[in-house]
């Protein structure tokens, strides 16, 4: 039996171009990144950057701008390659079941964090973030913040914004202020129409939509705009590509329009 | 008749410095040199870094 | 007689591996609650495999530690320039040249956790095999291609990070080691792709070869053996074949790395472990530094 070692060698060989093809086809099919969850793992991809920029981008699933930003975010990081760090940190689902079963449907290339509620409001506090989202953080090679973007940004923003972080020159944001409110639950509920009430104090006639998930049509267009399926009667304040958790209360609803402002 | 493979694969033979002892003290002191160049002159926060974060490609996953 | 002085010889080196284990795995918490240790020791290296990412472990592992350097983007450009992170590796290879050249791959019989692992695996009771020598120089390449060459020069992507290939593919420490466990700790956190699948396969694969085949992967695998191995050749601590040898081969059937050492004292492949020296019936094996023998 002579030199076994050689196919023992290329047996053992085989993930290589496995691995290496599957770098590129990411770029082209639908797939997922990684799903991490803990402070403890955010920190883990920010201290493995070594002296890349990173950028951050915090998002809940139930944040329609949030989700619709995602494959653009996917595309910068294609062109970045491995020059930047890019990561999805999920804030705003409670429960990481939501976040897997977004995930199945929609598939994100990039890395994504999940954080529960405790370790949500730690992360909010360490970045003094506020509760729209998304907010987008970019940090140069030494863990410093360049740009800050709430609400949702193009690819030419965060292309500039990533290239900024690596030059030092700070990326500029764009301006926009369109309210809009999505009331959702049942047509006979007071609650609903308390909701409505203050929708079109904050948003004017028409800016505010509303959705009942009983009606195949606005059940549809729920799933359209990445509305929660459930825990309604609700209202959810968006405005200028950004979005507020949902809430229940007119208070709420006027409470989060004073902090979008 | 085929090869004989026997314990050592053949580029492993060594004849010439196991005969004096003098060059097998030096090459430990060397490469302990060499340990000590490293901790001294670079920075070990490169291993440190990657030795307490949860190595993703050693575990399997990235 | 001699049975009595290969036994003592032997709780004497497993003690020696068992405490060596625990002295470099006193993060033993980890395993309960999925962590890993983060404490400075880890810029410092254990000698043997055994992956900083394991749950308690304390210290850093040499090859992991090695490719991670070789791999960081432009490692060449920043070795040229001076720059500190890059001329660390100098403290990788350093410490396994320094071990390597003093005493071969005596760390491989007395130290690596991995080691001692295939050897209580060997005592589980089952048909036993012999090895075919022709896989012997896996290691080697292994070593060349996996740990060094393709950390160092492959960057599938211009101007950005290689890969540490071996821990990435193959190393079974890794991935039962620190894989396991921390997978099992929290399922929940990690998506298992085809690469956790393919290396936890070789890993169980290479468990169950060393129930019936001693120190398979140290044989036929081990890429930090291959390298001491080779040093092995011109250690200062060497194997010591007497004159009074009789060619009995008794010392072949007790070596745990299969090797005739009356035949070949300064094999590459020894171990060091001293269980030859305890067999021999006349006493001509030894440790020794002295020199002027025929290798």
């Amino acid at each position: 039996m002579k030199a076994l070692w050689i196919p023992l060698v290329l047996f053992l060989l085989v993930p290589l171009p496995v691995v290496l093809l599957s770098h590129h086809s990411h770029d082209l099919s639908g797939e997922n990144g990684a799903l991490l969850s803990g402070i403890g793992a955010l920190d883990s991809v920010l201290a493995a950057a070594g002296g890349r920029p990173v950028l951050i981008n915090f998002w809940a699933t139930w944040c329609g701008p949030c989700v619709r930003e995602l494959p653009v975010l996917q595309e910068v990081a294609n062109t970045a390659g491995n020059n930047a760090v890019f990561l999805a940190v999920d804030i705003g689902d409670p429960d990481l079941s939501t976040l897997e079963s977004f995930r199945e449907g929609n598939p994100i290339g990039i890395d994504v964090v999940w954080l529960n509620p405790v370790e949500a409001e730690s992360i909010a506090s360490r970045y003094s973030l506020a509760d729209v989202l998304p907010v987008t953080l970019v940090l140069d090679g030494g863990g410093f913040e360049t740009s800050r973007a709430i609400g949702a940004r193009n690819y030419e923003w965060f292309l500039s914004a990533v290239e900024g972080a690596s030059s030092g020159a700070e990326a500029e944001e764009e301006d926009g202020f369109e309210v809009h409110v999505y009331v959702v639950g049942s047509v006979d509920d007071p609650a609903v129409a308390a909701l409505l009430e203050a929708s079109e104090e904050i948003a004017g006639p028409e800016g505010y939509d509303f959705l009942d998930p009983s009606v195949p049509e606005d059940s549809i267009r729920m799933a359209e705009a990445y509305l929660p399926m459930g825990g309604w009667p609700y209202a959810q304040l968006c405005a200028g590509g950004a979005c507020m958790p949902p809430v229940g209360t007119p208070e709420e609803l006027h409470a989060a329009f004073e902090n979008m402002r | 008749m085929g090869r004989q493979w026997t314990a050592n694969p053949p580029f492993t033979s060594s004849n010439l410095v196991a005969a004096s002892i003098l060059p097998r003290i030096i090459l430990p002191l060397l490469a302990l040199l060499a340990m000590a160049a490293g901790y001294y002159f670079g920075d070990s926060r490169a291993i440190l870094t990657k030795a307490v974060n949860i190595c993703l490609e050693c575990i399997g996953i990235g | 007689m001699h049975r009595n002085r290969l036994r003592n010889q032997g709780l004497v080196r497993r003690a020696v591996q068992f405490s060596a284990l625990l002295a470099t795995n006193l993060h033993l918490s980890g395993w309960v609650d999925g962590t890993i240790y983060t404490g400075g020791s880890k810029a410092f290296f254990i000698p043997g495999l055994h992956c900083y990412s394991c749950p308690s472990s304390i210290l850093a592992c040499p090859l992991g530690s090695l490719q991670s350097l070789l791999a960081a983007p432009n490692f060449w450009g920043m070795l040229a320039t001076g720059r500190p992170d890059a001329l660390v590796v100098l403290s990788v290879i350093g410490f396994i040249a320094f071990l390597g050249f003093l005493a071969g791959r005596f760390a491989c019989g007395w130290i690596c956790p991995f080691g001692l692992l295939q050897d209580l695996l060997y005592r589980i009771p089952s048909p036993k095999f012999g090895f075919q020598d022709s896989l012997r120089p896996a290691k080697y390449a292994l070593l060349f291609i996996l740990v060094l060459a393709l950390p160092a020069f492959l960057r599938p992507v211009a101007g950005g990070a290689g890969d540490p290939w071996f821990c990435k593919i193959v190393c079974p420490a890794g991935t039962s080691l620190a894989g396991w466990p921390l997978v099992s700790a929290s399922p929940a956190d990690f998506q298992l792709g085809f690469l956790f699948w393919w290396k936890s396969s070789i890993a169980i694969l290479i468990l169950l070869w060393a129930v019936t085949v001693e120190r398979p992967f140290c044989r036929s695998l081990c890429p930090l053996g291959a390298a001491w191995g080779l040093m092995g050749r011109v250690s200062l601590f060497r194997m010591r074949v007497a004159e009074s040898c009789i060619s009995c081969g008794k010392c072949q059937n007790v070596c745990p790395m299969g090797i005739a050492i009356y035949r070949e004292p300064g094999s590459s492949e020894c171990i060091r472990c001293g269980k030859c020296a305890a067999i021999c019936p006349v006493g001509a094996i030894s440790h020794t530094v002295s020199s002027g023998e025929k290798p």
